[in-house]
């Protein structure tokens, strides 16, 4: 009897995750190598007893990121990199283990080691830390991620590529781990010193959603409010109450 | 909800950005002044659903998951230490560097900071001395009865005494370096201290091997430019009116619930 108000209660539901997602995108606008995501919504058919026609409830699915690349901006800093194509830079998390951003804004700690903001080493293809010598003063890095000072070459950033890029998880800090599928050597993808790639959010875009979101959410409401009152009035006459 | 707060995070690092960008613009004239840069980085996610788990007995796996992110937090503060202008004056006690290096200070307490602001002066014993009266390190002494002071590139202080032809050495200004400069610790009066990320200092001669030549009668101007300030500023406005629509967009969905019934 209820199942029209669970039905709006489930689109409801999902709105809720949809504005917690625009929120998450909006907040990150400013964030190097950010990507927005977008939510997944799925039909779920529920076939209850005495109905012929299934009801239509609606499931927060997954999401997905967007893959279209962010804003370059030029920092003129010698340690700051931008990704440009499909690839992602390798950084050993604190675990060890390998993970992957698109934030190329690195610095040096006290050993010399090249690191992210953070203060997570940067690694190479083999995994290993890229050390650049205290004494360097001018650091050259090709479009293939190869480090050059001085007196030669120090190292190359891992740049890596995945077949599936929405099976990556997100871990904060910028960074992505691979769930599913392998990471191979960047082919399609090279680095651009001096520059940073900014958040992929588009303002306006956000913001049309997050109207939507809230409209919808309030049209849902009503329905579920019209139903409510539909409910009372015939209680009322079934019961012969005024 | 969550997007309540994650709009919060939003804004108070659209505030941090916008404290950091007043801040350079405060100092655009401060002699020696490094901009400083904030570094946002997204906070944990919720695994809702996990990327990768199974979605039927079968074994089928769910491509993509659903994982919400908790918002933004600003992850380092960081100075860009390049080059400034550099401004000439009349002063012969100025000093700028051009090119890697620090200004070794003596601080009250005896330990060391260091500073690219080379606006010096002399106190009542002839020591040179910063701005604040600490004294350089290590330490130089002009006799009063000198008449001219040459500052070389190298470093080398030398003073003109009357009866005298030839300019008589007094000393040697010497520089420190550190392997990550950007780890160096701010406290205030143009001085910065050394910190474990900054790494322990290596102090040499000025226009020798890395570090910086000396330039005498000059100062290195502050690195912000302006034009760069306000750009960014107008950004970190922008992106905070939206965080702002977020909390109140999420508010109005809160108010439909209240009114439901």
């Amino acid at each position: 009897m209820e199942n029209s108000i669970y039905l709006g209660l489930s689109r409801q539901m999902t709105l809720r995750t949809n504005m917690d997602i625009i929120a998450q995108n909006v907040a990150n606008m400013n964030t190097t190598g950010y990507r927005g995501q977008n939510t997944l919504f799925q039909e779920y058919l529920s076939k209850p007893r005495g109905y012929d026609d299934p009801l239509s409830f609606v499931n927060d699915e997954g999401q997905y990121q967007i893959t279209s690349p962010g804003p370059i901006r030029q920092t003129g800093s010698q340690l700051d990199v931008a990704v440009v194509g499909p690839g992602f830079i390798s950084v050993q998390a604190p675990g060890g283990e390998i993970e992957y951003t698109r934030d190329g804004n690195f610095s040096i700690d006290a050993s010399g080691i090249l690191v992210t903001q953070a203060g997570f080493p940067v690694a190479n293809a083999g995994g290993g830390n890229i050390t650049i010598p205290p004494e360097t003063k001018i650091i050259k890095i090709d479009d293939q991620g190869n480090i050059f000072a001085d007196d030669g070459a120090l190292g190359q950033i891992g740049l890596f590529e995945f077949e599936n890029v929405q099976q990556l998880e997100q871990k904060g800090n910028n960074l992505y781990a691979i769930v599913g599928g392998n990471a191979n050597p960047a082919t399609e993808s090279r680095v651009k010193q001096g520059h940073l790639e900014g958040s992929n959010i588009q303002p306006v875009v956000e913001m049309t959603r997050m109207i939507d979101t809230l409209r919808e959410y309030q049209t849902v409401a009503r329905v579920m409010e019209r139903e409510n009152e539909r409910l009372r009035s015939a209680i009322q006459k079934l019961t012969g109450g005024s | 909800m969550r997007s309540l707060d994650i709009g919060a995070t939003g804004m108070l690092a659209q505030q941090l950005n916008v404290d950091v960008i007043s801040n350079n613009i405060a100092n655009t004239t401060t002699t020696g002044y490094k901009r400083q840069r904030p570094a946002f980085v997204d906070l944990i996610y919720q695994n809702l659903d996990r990327p990768g788990s199974t979605s039927s007995d079968t074994g089928t796996i769910v491509p993509t998951g659903l994982q919400l992110g908790l918002g933004v937090r600003a992850g380092a503060v960081y100075r860009e230490h390049a080059q400034g202008p550099i401004q000439i004056t009349e002063n012969p006690l100025d000093v700028a560097i051009t090119g890697e290096g620090f200004f070794q200070i003596e601080l009250p307490s005896g330990d060391t900071a260091y500073t690219r602001d080379g606006t010096f002066q002399l106190n009542e014993n002839g020591e040179i001395v910063t701005v604040q009266g600490f004294l350089l390190d290590p330490g130089l002494t002009i006799p009063i009865d000198a008449t001219d002071i040459e500052i070389n590139r190298e470093g080398e202080v030398l003073v003109q005494q009357p009866g005298q032809t030839t300019l008589t050495n007094v000393g040697q200004i010497q520089l420190a370096r550190f392997a990550n400069p950007a780890g160096l610790e701010t406290i205030g009066d143009n001085l910065l201290l050394e910190t474990e990320a900054s790494g322990a200092a290596t102090t040499g001669t000025p226009g020798q091997e890395e570090f910086g030549a000396l330039q005498q009668s000059a100062l290195e101007q502050s690195n912000v430019n302006i034009v760069e300030e306000i750009t960014m500023l107008i950004t970190a406005q922008r992106a905070y009116e939206m965080n702002s629509n977020v909390i109140s967009t999420s508010d109005e969905m809160l108010q439909t619930v209240t009114q439901l019934r």
